[in-house]
C-alpha cells in the first residue's frame, strides 16, 4: 500500500522519538523535506467518497470486470482453432485511492465485487479519519 | 534504451512492420511486443504537450513519454519470455471515469481465448486439444499468429489521473515515482495479467470458463490441504478452495524453482494458545522495524490503551500488543508500544479482508526518522477482532519465523497465490500473496519500491507454456549456447540451430578441426575424416590411399610397417617371419605404374617367377613350419626365404604391389 505520510503523525512520532533518545538519526532528517511532504499532503486531502459517487463509479467500471463467459461465442479462425472474443471484459484493473486524509493506495481488482469492496473500505476509512471513530 | 519507438496510430500491419524493424535493435529480446497505438492525434499516447525528460525517459512530449514508458515495460517482459510471434498490445490513454479520490490507473486483459477440439479440426502443434489459452500464449505455442489482424492484449491507462487524485503519472523508468503513480509498474502488472497470469473460472459460480475446458493457469493452482487442482475440482470445491487462505499454491516446476532462489527464507508465523476457532493467523509484515525473528517471541496478548496507540501506552511489558488503525501513523504506535515494553506489535488494519491485500509501507525518507527494536505484523480487522475477543480469557501469542520456509511460500516451497475471505468478494486468485519478500510485480497491491524484477512472474508464465525456446538469443537451462539469429548449421564455430556448441561430428569444419564429415567420420575406413576430426594420415592404423600399410604407433618398429606407411624393403626378422597388417583396399596405382615399360619391370617380373619357385603356401603353419601369425584378413600369403636365412611372410597383394609400385 502506497501511503503518503500523515505529517501530523510523523511530527508526533519524531518528537516522541527524539524525547526518548531512541533515534539519533531523526535529527539528521532535513526539516525542509518533512515540511514539503506536509505541505503536499495537506494540499492533496480530498473530501470523503459519497454513496452516490461510489455507485456511479461502480456502474461505470464494473462491466470491464465481468468474469462471466455467458453470452460469449466461439468462432472458428482460418487457422482452424476456435476464438472467443472477450469484448474487453475479464480485465484486471489497478485502482488508486486517495483517502480523506491524503493517504494513497493502489490495488488491482478483478471483479465488480472486488471493486465494490475497495470503494466501501475507502468510505469506512474516510468516515473514521474525518472524526467518527468506529 | 532508446527513447524513440515507432508506433502505429492507424494500422496493425504498420505496427508489425515497425516492430520487425525494431527487432534488430533489441537483439537480446526473446519476445517482441508491438504497441498498437489506437489513440487519436493530439491525445493520449499522441499528446503533444511538451515534457521534460525524467528518470531515463527522454521523450519531449507527454505522448512520447507515455509511449516510451509503455515500450520500456513491454521490453522488460520481452526479455523475460519467449515468442517467435510478435505480441500485439492495443494501447490507449483514454480519460477514465473517476471521482475525487478514486481513479482507475489502468486495466488490461487478453483480447480473446483460443482452443481447438480434436476430431473436428486438424492437430495444432503446440496446442493441447480442448485446453483454453490466452491469445498471445496460443500464438506462441502454435508458432504463428492464429488471428492475424487482431491484437493479443488490450491495455488502457488513465489519461486524466491528476484530475481525480491530485497527483499525476510518473513516466521515468527508474521507479522513483515519489507521490506520483509509476506508469511502468502499472503497465508491467496489467500486461502480466494479459499474458496469462489470470484465473479464468467465474469466481462467483466456480464454473470453468468455457465448456468445462481447463486452462494452463487453473491446472497449476493447487489446494495443498486437499491436494486437488482447480481444473479437476467441482464447482463447489472450487468455490470453497478459493477462500482457503494460505493454502492455495502454485505447483509449477519453474515457480517452485524460483521460490527457492528468489524468495527470502524466514516465513513469519503466528500461533495462539489456546487456539481460536476461525483464526487463520494470516499476517503481513510492515516495511519498518525488524522482521519476525527465528527465535520465538511469546507473550500474553494485551490490547493497547488507547487501542490506536495514538497516546502514550503503558502496561505492555513482556506482552504482544494488539493495536488498531488510528490517525497517528502506524510507525508511531509501534514505537510507543516498544517504549511501553511490548515484545511485538500486532497491528489491525481497517480492511475486513483476510489476509489484507497490502501491508502498511512507509517511504525510505520517513523510515530514516526513527528505528524500531520490535517487529510489527498486520492482521485484517476480522482476525484482529477474533484476537481481541479472546484477550479477556487470556491468550498467549507466539511469533516466529521458520528459517526453512520462504516468505510467500508454503512449507513445501510452493508459492502462495492470494486467496482471501470473504471469497466471493475478493478472491480472484490472480496474484501472489502480498506476504512475499521481496515485493513482487504481481502482488494485489502496488508497493512503494516499484519492483521491476520479473523472476517469479516469468517462472509462472513458463509454467503455463511460455517456456524458453532455442533461438531466443540467450542460453537457457538446457542449452549449451544461443546466439539467436546467428545460430547456424553451416558457419564454422557458430552455435548450432539446436543450441548446441559447434563440435566435431556436426559436419562443419570448425577452426580447431581439419575435417568433419558428420556421421561419415570413421576411424576404420580408408581416407575418411577421423572421429576426432583429423584428416586420415599415416599412423592412424588405417591403410589410406598412398599407403601400403599402417600399424599406427608400431610403424617403424621391427617387423612392422614403416614410418612412412610403406612396406619396409627388407622387412625382416632374423628368426621369425615379420608381419604387416593389410587393411582395406590399398591399391597404389598399379595401372599407372604398369604403364612404365622400362626394363626394370621385366626384371622384376623375372625375379617374381624365381621367387615363386621358392614359395610355400602358408595356409597352414604346420605346412610352412613357421609360427602361427595373423596376416591381414586371412588372405593367401607366401613365405619368403630371405638372404640372411630368415623368413618373411607377405600377402599376395603386397607382393603384387611391390612389383607394380616399387619397380
Amino acid at each position: 500500500m502506497k501511503i503518503s505520510i500523515d505529517c501530523a503523525a510523523l511530527w508526533t512520532g519524531i518528537g516522541l522519538c527524539l524525547l526518548l533518545g531512541a533515534c539519533a538519526s531523526a535529527s539528521a532528517e532535513p526539516s525542509s523535506q518533512i515540511q514539503e511532504a506536509e505541505r503536499q499532503a495537506t494540499e492533496r486531502k480530498v473530501p470523503p467518497l459519497t454513496d452516490a459517487e461510489r455507485d456511479r463509479l461502480k456502474q461505470a467500471l464494473a462491466p470491464k470486470l465481468s468474469r462471466s463467459s455467458r453470452g460469449l461465442e466461439a468462432t472458428r479462425t482460418r487457422a482452424g482453432t476456435y476464438r472467443i472474443d472477450l469484448h474487453r471484459q475479464f480485465q484486471h484493473m489497478t485502482v488508486a485511492v486517495r483517502d480523506a486524509d491524503g493517504k494513497v493506495s493502489q490495488q488491482c481488482v478483478s471483479t465488480p465485487e472486488e471493486l465494490d469492496q475497495l470503494l466501501r473500505d475507502k468510505q469506512a476509512r474516510d468516515r473514521r479519519r474525518m472524526g467518527s471513530k468506529p | 534504451m532508446s527513447a524513440q519507438y515507432p508506433t502505429r496510430p492507424s494500422s496493425l500491419s504498420g505496427a508489425i512492420i515497425a516492430a520487425l524493424a525494431l527487432m534488430a535493435g533489441h537483439s537480446h529480446a526473446k519476445a517482441t511486443f508491438v504497441v498498437n497505438n489506437i489513440d487519436a492525434a493530439g491525445v493520449g499516447l499522441n499528446d503533444p504537450t511538451p515534457a521534460v525528460p525524467v528518470g531515463g525517459n527522454a521523450g519531449s512530449t507527454v505522448g512520447q513519454q507515455r509511449l516510451n514508458a509503455f515500450q520500456y515495460a513491454l521490453d522488460l517482459w520481452g526479455k523475460a519470455i519467449d515468442s517467435a510471434v510478435p505480441i500485439v498490445v492495443e494501447a490507449s490513454f483514454p480519460d477514465f471515469d473517476c471521482t475525487t479520490g478514486v481513479a482507475p490507473l489502468g486495466r488490461a486483459s487478453t483480447t480473446s481465448i483460443q482452443f481447438y477440439i480434436p476430431g473436428l479440426l486438424e492437430t495444432k502443434p503446440g496446442l493441447e486439444p480442448s485446453v483454453l489459452y490466452p491469445e498471445a500464449l496460443a500464438d506462441r505455442l502454435a508458432g504463428t499468429d492464429l488471428s492475424p489482424g487482431d491484437a493479443d492484449i488490450t491495455a488502457e491507462f488513465n489519461g486524466s489521473v491528476s484530475s481525480c487524485l491530485g497527483a499525476d503519472w510518473y513516466y521515468g523508468f527508474d521507479g522513483k515515482s515519489g507521490e506520483n503513480f509509476d506508469l511502468v509498474s502499472v503497465i508491467l502488472h496489467e500486461v502480466g495479467h494479459g499474458l496469462g497470469f489470470s484465473y479464468l473460472p467465474d469466481p462467483t459460480t466456480g464454473e470453468l470458463f468455457y465448456m468445462d475446458m481447463p486452462d494452463p493457469y487453473t491446472r497449476h493452482l493447487l489446494d495443498n490441504s486437499t491436494s486437488r487442482h482447480f481444473d479437476v475440482m467441482t464447482t463447489s470445491e472450487r468455490l470453497a478452495s478459493a477462500g482457503n487462505v494460505r493454502h492455495i499454491v502454485w505447483d509449477g516446476p519453474y515457480v517452485t524453482q524460483a521460490v527457492a532462489a528468489y524468495l527470502a527464507p524466514g516465513a513469519p508465523n503466528l500461533t495462539v494458545n489456546p487456539p481460536i476457532a476461525g483464526l487463520f493467523g494470516a499476517l503481513l509484515e510492515m516495511n519498518y522495524g525488524p522482521h519476525v525473528p527465528a527465535e520465538p517471541i511469546t507473550g500474553p496478548l494485551s490490547v493497547g490503551n488507547p487501542v490506536d496507540g495514538c497516546a502514550t501506552l503503558a502496561g505492555l511489558t513482556g506482552s504482544i500488543a494488539l493495536l488498531y488503525e488510528g490517525n497517528c501513523g502506524e510507525m508511531n504506535m509501534s514505537k510507543r508500544a516498544e517504549v511501553a515494553g511490548a515484545k511485538a506489535v500486532i497491528f489491525v488494519g481497517e480492511s475486513t479482508i483476510t489476509p489484507p491485500k497490502s501491508s502498511v509501507e512507509y517511504a525510505a525518507q520517513y523510515l530514516n526518522a526513527m528505528t524500531w527494536a520490535i517487529p510489527t505484523v498486520q492482521l485484517s480487522k476480522t482476525e484482529g477482532d477474533l484476537l481481541r475477543g479472546a484477550v479477556a480469557s487470556g491468550v498467549n501469542v507466539t511469533l516466529a519465523a521458520n528459517p526453512t520456509q520462504r516468505v510467500g511460500a508454503d512449507p513445501s516451497g510452493k508459492a502462495y497465490i492470494y486467496a482471501s475471505v470473504p471469497t466471493t468478494i475478493t478472491s480472484s486468485l490472480s496474484h501472489w500473496d502480498p506476504l512475499c519478500r521481496p515485493n513482487l510485480v504481481l502482488e494485489p497491491a502496488a508497493t512503494l519500491d516499484n519492483p521491476r524484477d520479473l523472476t517469479m512472474e516469468t517462472a509462472l508464465l513458463r509454467d503455463i507454456g511460455w517456456e524458453p525456446f532455442c533461438g531466443n538469443g540467450r542460453p537457457d537451462a538446457t542449452e549449451e549456447c544461443d546466439n539467436g539469429t546467428a545460430n547456424s548449421d553451416t558457419a564454422p564455430d557458430a552455435c548450432r540451430k539446436d543450441c548446441t556448441k559447434a563440435k566435431c561430428g556436426d559436419g562443419i569444419v570448425d577452426s580447431s578441426e581439419q575435417c568433419d564429415s558428420a556421421s561419415d567420420n570413421s576411424d576404420t575406413l580408408a581416407d575418411a575424416c577421423r572421429t576426432n576430426c583429423v584428416k586420415a594420415k599415416c599412423g592412424d592404423k588405417v591403410v589410406d590411399t598412398g599407403e601400403q600399410c599402417d600399424d599406427g604407433a608400431a610403424n617403424g618398429k621391427a617387423g612392422s610397417c614403416g614410418t612412412d606407411c610403406k612396406l619396409p624393403s627388407t622387412s625382416s626378422s632374423s628368426g621369425a617371419p615379420g608381419t604387416t597388417s593389410s587393411g582395406g583396399d590399398s591399391g597404389c596405382g598399379c595401372k599407372v605404374q604398369s604403364t612404365q615399360s622400362d626394363h626394370r619391370s621385366w626384371l622384376m617380373l623375372g625375379l617374381l617367377v624365381l621367387a615363386l619357385r621358392r614359395v610355400r603356401r602358408v595356409y597352414s603353419p604346420r605346412r610352412t613350419g613357421a609360427a602361427s601369425r595373423s596376416i591381414g584378413r586371412k588372405e593367401p600369403a607366401v613365405l619368403f626365404r630371405l638372404r640372411n636365412g630368415g623368413w618373411t611372410c607377405l600377402p599376395w597383394r603386397n607382393i603384387l604391389e611391390r612389383v607394380c609400385c616399387d619397380h
